[in-house]
């Protein structure tokens, strides 16, 4: 049995040939609220899904939490105990300092997830301001924005990352910087796709005739309709900005020592691999975790939202 | 169609020319004189002043662009900065052949899991088996390509011995990279058979194809699977040119000489032209593959060359 | 279905196709190729314009005097030089060659060659970057400056003699030649390779025990055994040198026998391993790298040129934790930098030992409360035993209270501020080119030398002892000289002595006859291997 809202809506107008703007609001928002229903709706079947949410409440907890349970400081050396086997006192063992893997994990946790996050949001601003620009204003600022965007998409995303990285200098905000450039033109083209669809709609014709001005439309307007699509594209942009960071650390272009992030780890400990396997293998085991949890929710995400998937 | 196909073709010229000129704005924007890093620790400022200026390094950087696109038009991409004496369209025709040859290899690699995946995730959805094959799958994306390197060369190369370490010398040695590089690009591949597969059984055909009494089984690979293949064909075209690309990671752990190697090497040297060879030839390829995907799609959707 | 399957299977059988095995047969165990590793390409195998690749060229190439090791002691002996007269005052050195030596293309080696090759270096248009192994003869810089277009220092006397003539007597010239820059190319074999020579194997051409005849970029070089070598050739069938960046990747071949020598510097932490082994425990070469670490702190910028701040950190670092943490205690704890193995090494050196009472207390004499004084030490990006040793010692002088900053930068910017002298501190380290005390001070302390190194001292004793100790003619003399100075740079901290490595290098059992290096290098001369076959 469907329950396709967007469907339903859009008969419903082509009988009504006027509609009034409030009208329009309240419909709005209760499209959002179904939104809401149906993501909810489809996680508590989709057993991944539910997996991967809670995957990731996990990991955030240990994150924030990561002075309170943490036994050790993640900062200080012990160097006679360097490369230690898990044991009692260290359930993950030490690193090639001495230090506690299972700390450095949780600090490292903060950092991904900092690292997952803070890019990903800028990356979305960006991609959907410029998409609906592109979509919406057409012509020039569609074709100047979206060679901007091919541009960016036109490079292997690591390479690029790299470049900006040894021009700009090893920082977190050039990371950040970096990862927003490569992840932004993906968002932009999808909203674009969706502006452009949207904007022959009556709805949006109604209100161009009540002489809303442009930036009202394309923000209150065309935007929310977009938002199933962009949640999805968050969720899974998360996981791309994790593994992009881990792979610029592991070349030594990410976060910098002596900051515990789960690429850098396993940067620092390759040279161990085979005499203290663990040490390089575990964080990226936890990247690993994190990452496939993301994914398994934005797929999730993408079932609830996307009408054609329905069961 | 023939119009589209120009059409496109000429949108990416813009393309390309944006990015050798962002290439090389960034690459003069940064500090740092590459003779330096050339000559380094026996470095003699006479030298250096001397290379400089016969690597015309002081003139502005517009007429180094214009110099560069002219000469780049008629293949040459210049001399690289490290190797000495070497051309950078040489090295990079020397290396590509290999990235082509570990690119095949993952590709077969990743259409064999990412397919069935994809289909048996669809056909059965909901079960364990669909949320296994599909953990499998995107396992793949989710795990870092360097870690999997690692992981499989020390299990598979080093504790078991069944294949070896490093190299690119026979068919064994494509073996764990093309795995490992492979199983990294299945994932995306299954989600799109999956969901194309499961939008296809959407439809009223398949509706009518099941009325008409047809067995489950024909109906997904006669009807359903024809329909949901292309967009996964398209897909091909991308990843192709991604992988042909950015294999940095396998191609480094896995010592294969291929494009990656000489890219992640001319940024650590900071070996202007060959960066900048290597790069436009890699952009160069994704905006084929993003063509040649385009176009394929318009072929098969007539509604897109209407329009 | 059945169409996938197709699909898949002439995809295998194009894949086979494809991958088919590369040529040579050059490698394997099931040979008498030698297989050794190199964790990047040489810029060029042309030895007179790179400074560090020399791995390749030690096996290609001759020189006219040769180092050898004997009982881990460099012994000089004779090379393309069979013997050689010295006036009395040091200034002329007659050189008698060796006659019928052949060069990979038939050419015959005589005395015009030395001419040529040392004019070759000094030919401004080369842009050599050796130059300062040739400038101490008459008429080298002039050339160098485009004053003259050859040298008038060097002599043909006639086909197997060569007289060259310094401009001032330099007692260390001798071992100078000795060192791998300094070899002996045919000028027929230059001329005709243009710019190609030391790129392309079929033009790169020298006198030495092996030939190159392959080079595949980040794959592999492959040298085949020269069967007319003047000293009588190889028993091996040649050396492949594979391109393996990773020290992993290294030891992982190494164990699997496809790798013949492994070189554990960069992976010390292997060494134990080998030794606890029983296949190879007979088989770990251990070493005195002649060259040590230390740290060089600017002395033109503060905090450094306050002679109380550079105490007050020598004392805070204790060096035999450092060497047994990060070394695992393979090497010995350096009171200089004319380390023992290096010709001046004086045994009762002693510099400012591990006290952190001290330290503290010069602290204080500087005028810095606990936490007040804050330093950086500049290094590149990687995570490598400098990253180690760096996060080490600033654990240690933040316990004396001294606040230490570890700026990674990239190579341009590194090498940038090397040459603009703005480098505040770093870990530095030299390995000898050859067996002189001079070959370690001059590099750092010489006037010359201020220009592209970040040391910034101005000091005219320093400068007018090395110069004067290169020209002293007796040997006695002149090593009391390079003690003295050396002595003085210890007390004045003018460096931190850190600690002499041990090299270790791990064979294959079947490898027979390998000798480490007296100086400790990775690269080296295989002539003279023998490796029996399984």
């Amino acid at each position: 049995m469907t329950e396709d809202k967007n469907k339903d809506f859009s008969q419903l107008k082509d009988t009504d040939p006027i509609i009034s703007y409030e009208q329009e609001e309240s419909a709005e928002l209760t499209e959002l609220n179904s939104t809401w229903d149906n993501i909810v709706n489809t996680f508590r079947h989709n057993h991944l899904a539910l997996i991967g949410v809670v995957i990731i409440i996990l990991i955030i907890l240990a994150a924030v939490l990561a002075p309170v349970i943490s036994a050790y400081d993640p900062y200080v050396q012990d160097l006679e105990n360097k490369l230690a086997k898990p044991s009692a006192a260290h359930l993950l063992g030490t690193d090639a300092f001495g230090r506690d893997m299972l700390t450095r994990l949780f600090y490292g946790a903060r950092n991904s997830l900092v690292i997952g996050l803070i890019p990903s949001i800028i990356a979305i601003v960006i991609g959907t301001v410029m998409g609906l620009m592109a979509g919406y204003l057409g012509k020039t600022a569609d074709f100047i924005i979206m060679r901007i965007a091919d541009i960016c998409l036109s490079f292997p995303s690591l390479l690029l990352a790299m470049v900006i990285m040894y021009t700009l200098g090893a920082s977190l905000l050039n990371l950040f910087i970096a990862l927003s450039i490569i992840n932004w033109g993906m968002t932009a083209r999808t909203v674009r796709a969706e502006t452009l669809q949207l904007r022959e709609k009556e709805f949006v014709e109604a209100a161009r005739s009540c002489g809303v001005k442009r930036s009202t439309i394309m923000f209150r307007h065309i935007l929310p309709n977009c938002i199933p699509s962009l949640i999805v594209i968050f969720t899974l942009d998360i996981p791309s900005a994790i593994m992009e960071e881990a792979s610029l650390s592991f070349l030594g272009v990410g976060a910098q020592p002596p900051e515990a992030s789960w690429g850098l780890m396993v940067s620092e400990n390759k040279d161990q691999l085979t005499r203290a396997p663990w040490v390089a293998l575990i964080p990226g085991f936890a990247i690993m975790l994190l990452v496939l949890a993301f994914n398994f929710v934005g797929d999730g995400m993408r079932d609830a939202l996307d009408p054609t998937l329905k069961e | 169609m023939f119009s589209y196909i120009v059409k496109r073709v000429l949108t990416a010229i813009p393309i390309l020319l944006g990015i050798v000129l962002l290439i090389f704005l960034m690459l003069q924007v940064v500090p740092g004189n590459p003779v330096v890093v050339m000559m380094k620790e026996k470095a003699n400022p006479a030298v250096i002043a001397n290379l400089t200026e016969r690597m015309h390094l002081n003139d502005p950087w517009y007429i180094r662009f214009g110099r560069y696109v002219w000469d780049a038009m008629h293949g040459d991409f210049g001399i690289s900065y490290k190797m000495k004496n070497r051309e950078v369209s040489k090295m990079i025709m020397d290396a590509f052949p290999n990235t082509v040859k570990l690119t095949i290899a993952a590709l077969v690699v990743a259409w064999a899991i990412g397919i069935p995946a994809g289909i048996i995730s669809a056909v059965k959805r909901g079960s364990i088996l669909d949320n296994v094959v599909m953990t499998f799958s995107l396992c793949g994306i989710s795990m870092p390509t360097f870690w999997v390197a690692m992981l499989f060369q020390y299990v598979f190369a080093h504790k078991l011995g069944w294949l070896p370490v490093s190299g690119f010398s026979g068919f064994q040695y494509l073996i764990l990279p093309a795995f490992v590089l492979g199983w990294s690009y299945s994932g995306s591949i299954a989600r799109m058979t999956r969901t194309n597969l499961l939008e296809a059984m959407h439809n009223d055909y398949i509706r009518t194809a099941r009325a008409k009494g047809l067995k489950e089984s024909s109906v997904i690979s006669r009807h359903a699977l024809k329909n949901s293949m292309m967009p996964v064909v398209t897909m091909m075209a991308m990843q192709v040119a991604g992988m042909l690309s950015g294999a940095v990671m396998t191609e480094t752990i896995f010592g294969i000489p291929g494009l990656g190697r000489i890219t992640v090497d001319a940024i650590k040297n900071r070996d202007m032209p060959l960066l900048q060879g290597s790069t436009i030839f890699a952009a160069a390829l994704i905006i084929l593959g993003n063509l040649v995907a385009d176009i394929a799609y318009s072929f098969l959707d007539p509604r897109i060359r209407v329009s | 279905m059945k169409r996938t399957l197709a699909l898949l299977l002439s995809a295998l059988m194009v894949l086979g196709a494809l991958a088919g095995c590369s040529g040579s047969g050059s490698s394997g165990k099931d040979s008498l190729w030698l297989n050794t590793v190199l964790t990047a390409d040489p810029a060029t195998l042309d030895v007179q314009k790179t400074s560090s690749d020399y791995d390749v060229p030690m096996n290609i190439y001759d020189c006219l005097v040769q180092c050898v090791t004997e009982n881990g002691e460099p012994v000089l002996k004779p090379g393309l030089a069979k013997s050689w007269d010295v006036s009395d005052d040091g200034l002329v050195y007659t050189f008698h060659l060796q006659e019928n030596v052949k060069f990979h293309n038939g050419e015959v080696f005589e005395a015009d060659d030395v001419k040529y090759t040392i004019e070759r270096m000094m030919n401004p248009a080369n842009e050599c970057v050796n130059t300062w192994f040739y400038d101490m003869i008459d008429g080298a810089l002039d050339m160098w400056e485009g004053k003259a277009d050859s040298i008038s220092g060097v002599t043909v006397i006639d086909e197997h003699t060569v007289e060259i003539r310094l401009s001032y007597a330099f007692g260390g010239f001798i071992s100078s030649l000795s060192a791998i820059p300094c070899a002996i190319y045919n000028r027929e074999a230059c001329e005709a390779a243009g710019d190609q020579f030391g790129v392309d194997p079929k033009l790169t051409v020298g006198t030495g025990p092996f030939r190159v005849t392959e080079w595949t970029l980040n794959d592999k070089i492959v040298l085949e055994t020269n069967k007319d070598y003047w000293q009588g050739a190889s028993s091996l069938a040649g050396v492949v040198y594979k391109n393996i960046p990773d020290e992993e990747t290294q030891r992982m071949e190494f164990e699997a026998g496809n790798v013949d020598i492994f070189a554990a510097s960069n992976a010390i932490s292997q060494v134990q391993y080998f030794l606890d082994s029983d296949k190879w425990s007979d088989c770990v070469h251990a070493v005195r790298e002649a060259g040590s670490y230390f740290y060089l702190p600017n002395m033109g910028e503060a905090p450094y040129n306050d002679i109380n701040v550079r105490k007050a950190i020598a004392y805070a670092i204790d060096k035999q934790s450092l060497l047994d943490n990060i070394y695992e205690g393979f090497g010995y704890v350096s009171n200089g930098m004319l380390v023992e193995g290096i010709l001046g090494y004086n045994p009762d050196l002693k510099a400012y030992p591990f006290d952190q009472e001290k330290a503290k207390e010069c602290l204080a004499a500087a005028g810095y409360a606990p936490g007040q004084l804050h330093i950086t030490f500049m290094m590149d990006m990687g995570t490598g035993t400098e990253y180690k040793m760096n996060i080490a010692i600033q654990a240690m002088l933040k316990e004396v209270g001294i606040e230490l900053e570890i700026q990674q930068v990239d190579d341009a910017t590194y090498y940038q501020n090397r040459l603009d002298g703005t480098i505040p501190m770093e870990r530095n380290c030299f390995w000898v080119d050859y067996n002189d005390p001079d070959n370690v001070l001059y590099n750092f302390f010489s006037r010359r030398a201020q220009d592209s190194n970040s040391v910034n001292i101005e000091d005219e004793y320093v400068f007018d002892t090395l110069e004067s100790a290169r020209r002293e003619t007796d040997q006695e003399k002149r090593i009391a000289m390079y003690q003295e100075l050396e002595k003085y740079l210890v007390e004045n901290v003018y460096f931190i002595p850190i600690f002499q490595p041990q090299l270790t290098v791990i064979t294959q059992p079947n490898i027979k006859n390998y000798v480490a290096a007296w100086n400790g290098w990775t690269s080296q001369c295989y002539y003279g291997i023998d490796k029996v076959a399984e």
